[in-house]
């Protein structure tokens, strides 16, 4: 089972990769290569996308070589939490605002790790609340203000 | 003469009361990131880069080099008291320096481990203050050509000691190089690889948000799953030692004298080369000190040298690493690396010029880190139990925090929302990446030296006027080219040796 997992991640990441270096290297063909004197635009995009996909390659064919297995049960499901927390941020960010959006993140985030409710909310409240202070107040980076406005 | 004329501007540079504060600050920060398992020294310097953006370079550069050196010390306490390096530098210090805590000796293991790691740095800043300069010299005489060589030797010689498998290494280079590539060309200003409905692809991809992602935000990830599979026990702290317990005997002290001046030497030297050196001699003075001691068999038990040697070597290691840095512009690990994203983003190129062209950085750097080291040395060992302490603080506490510091520093290096993307994916896959056996730091050196390699590729091509032989008749470049040569055909020559001496 762990063998099997080791090797899925290890061969996603490769197959990945080698997609990556696909487009690439079409990318390159449609630019130029240029001259011995005046290598092109092409050049260094091409050279390396072969390389990754020739590595690609190798990973696919070398299997699971130092993969470690992907978390099971609770663990799995808390990554999974997590990365869709996170990867549904930059989607509420425009929406929400910065100070709604980033409080409910690490709200929901601490929460997912187990810590208590009234403590996760309050670790947020206070850690966005400084990080607005600062870097919005006294940095003047302006955050986005969302529907809301802050 | 000159040199102590420069170090002694570093010194007005270095103790200006706002460079002063630096220097603290990186200390504690330092101390405290060696100290809490999880974030290393990497991890800390890429959440805390935009942080920087807002202050002077100089500055900024003595913040970010204090939390470098700073976590090798903190590594220790926790080894020591715990049995849980903090960073993968202080692994080694486990085998010993708990055994000496459960034995009593936490103090003498802890004083010795900051002794050894204060000269060790002392001794890197001076090998700093007299090589760099040095090298930066010869480099000046460097052309196109043999930027061109070294950004290849360079890119070519980190995977092979990173550790893993060596494709591994050498795909995440080219995945580096090829996010450097998205957005203008550097030479003919052709807009590459950015579709039309991503528009803010066209400015490129910003180092920072990828390193914070790759460092940080899948660090978070890790430290989740970890907290999880766990089930929430924290670690058991022994007990912390008073500052009267802390000095060593005499027996200690001698015992300790010849691997501290070993550790110090070899970490030096390995520091120079490319890789994670601060790591690495940690392994081999331990491997060391084993051979040469007349106790071999107290290793693992408790011997004192077991720890003396190893944290020496890390500091000077340290150490060691930023000369190729400051006086080549070339980063050989992922937290050199991560120092000259630190460089680059205030507009200062990196290169042999630095040191001439920015000397209140370079040696206000140097001066420094001679401050930073005693007030480590200062610091450390009063504190030592609040900073044990520091250890308990859980990765529930401390993951949503260190995602809540990589999303803002991210947001505020352009004011926009695309570095936030770049952050999140690049954790997300750096997640993956780890999971796969992939090691990153070779990818954030694609990213630093490939728009290097490629402009001096174009810059070469005219120089030479197309003929790519002439590099064979230039002595550095053939030196270099060479050297290529010799790190490409060894794995096949070791492969080779291997197979006949099964044979045989």
């Amino acid at each position: 089972m762990k063998l099997w997992q080791q090797r899925s991640v290890s061969n996603l990441v490769a197959l990945v990769q080698l997609i990556v270096a696909c487009a690439f290297m079409a990318g390159a063909t449609q630019m130029s290569f240029g001259s011995l004197q005046k290598p092109g635009p092409a050049v260094t995009p091409f050279i390396f996308a072969l390389i990754l996909a020739v590595c690609s390659i190798v990973a696919l064919l070398k299997g699971p070589q130092d993969a470690e297995p992907m978390p099971q049960g609770e663990a799995r499901r808390t990554v999974i939490v997590v990365s869709a927390l996170a990867l549904s941020y930059p989607i509420a960010l425009p929406w929400l605002g910065f100070s709604i959006s980033t409080v409910l993140l690490v709200g929901l985030v601490a929460y997912s790790l187990k810590m208590a409710r009234q403590q996760a909310i309050l670790l947020a409240v206070v850690s966005v609340g400084i990080s607005y202070l600062i870097f919005h107040l006294l940095l003047g980076v302006p955050f986005p203000g969302g529907l809301v406005g802050f | 003469m000159s040199v102590w004329n420069d170090l002694l501007f570093g010194f007005s540079v270095a103790l200006l009361p706002i460079n002063l504060l630096a220097a603290a600050s990186g200390a504690v920060i330092g101390t405290i990131v060696g100290v809490l398992p999880g974030l290393g020294p990497a991890g800390a310097i890429a959440v805390l880069l935009p942080i920087t953006f807002g202050i002077d370079p100089s500055t900024a550069l003595v913040l970010l080099a204090g939390i470098y050196y700073g976590s090798m010390y903190g590594g220790s306490i926790t080894s020591i008291l715990v049995k849980v390096p903090g960073e993968a530098a202080s692994v080694v210090t486990t085998l010993d320096g708990y055994q000496m805590a459960r034995q009593g000796r936490a103090g003498p293991a802890l004083a010795i481990a900051a002794i050894g790691s204060w000269v060790a740095g002392t001794f890197g800043v001076i090998g700093i203050t007299f090589l760099a300069p040095m090298l930066a010299k010869a480099a000046l005489t460097f052309g196109p050509p043999e930027y061109l060589c070294l950004a290849a030797l360079a890119l070519l010689l980190l995977p092979q000691v990173t550790g893993g498998a060596i494709w591994k290494s050498y795909a995440l280079v080219a995945v580096g190089v090829l996010i450097a590539t998205i957005g203008q060309d550097p030479t003919g200003g052709l807009i590459r690889f950015a579709p039309d409905f991503i528009p803010p692809l066209r400015q490129g991809i910003d180092f920072v948000p990828v390193v914070m992602g790759l460092y940080g935000v899948a660090e978070v990830l890790r430290s989740a799953e970890e907290w999880i599979m766990s089930s929430g026990r924290p670690e058991h702290v022994t007990s912390t030692p008073k500052l009267a317990q802390l000095w060593p005997s005499r027996e200690d002290l001698k015992r300790s004298a010849a691997p501290i001046g070993r550790g110090t030497v070899l970490g030096f030297l390995i520091g120079l080369l490319p890789g994670p050196g601060n790591i690495i001699s940690t392994y081999i003075s331990y491997g060391l000190e084993k051979k040469l001691s007349k106790h071999p068999e107290e290793f693992g038990k408790g011997a004192i040298e077991g720890v003396a040697g190893p944290e020496s070597a890390n500091n000077s290691a340290t150490a060691g690493q930023l000369i190729p840095l400051l006086a080549l512009g070339i980063p050989f690990s992922s937290i050199t690396g991560l120092l000259l994203g630190g460089i680059m983003i205030h507009g200062i190129v990196p290169g042999p010029r630095l040191i001439v062209d920015h000397p209140h950085l370079f040696w206000g750097l140097i001066a420094s880190m001679y401050i930073g080291n005693v007030m480590l040395l200062i610091l450390n060992l009063p504190m030592v139990g609040l900073f044990a302490k520091l250890s308990l603080l859980t990765p529930r506490l401390l993951t949503p925090l260190v995602l809540l510091f990589c999303i803002v520093g991210a947001f505020s290096i352009n004011n926009s929302l695309m570095d936030v993307w770049v952050l999140i994916l690049s954790g997300c896959v750096g997640y993956l990446l780890q999971k796969a056996g992939y090691e990153p730091a070779p990818l954030v050196l694609g990213m630093i030296v490939g728009p290097m390699l490629e402009a001096s590729l174009t810059q070469t091509g005219l120089i030479i006027e197309g003929n790519w032989l002439q590099l064979f008749s230039r002595p550095l470049t053939a030196i270099m080219l060479a050297l290529m040569i010799a790190v490409l055909l060894w794995p096949i020559f070791t492969r080779a040796h291997n197979r006949s001496k099964k044979l045989a």
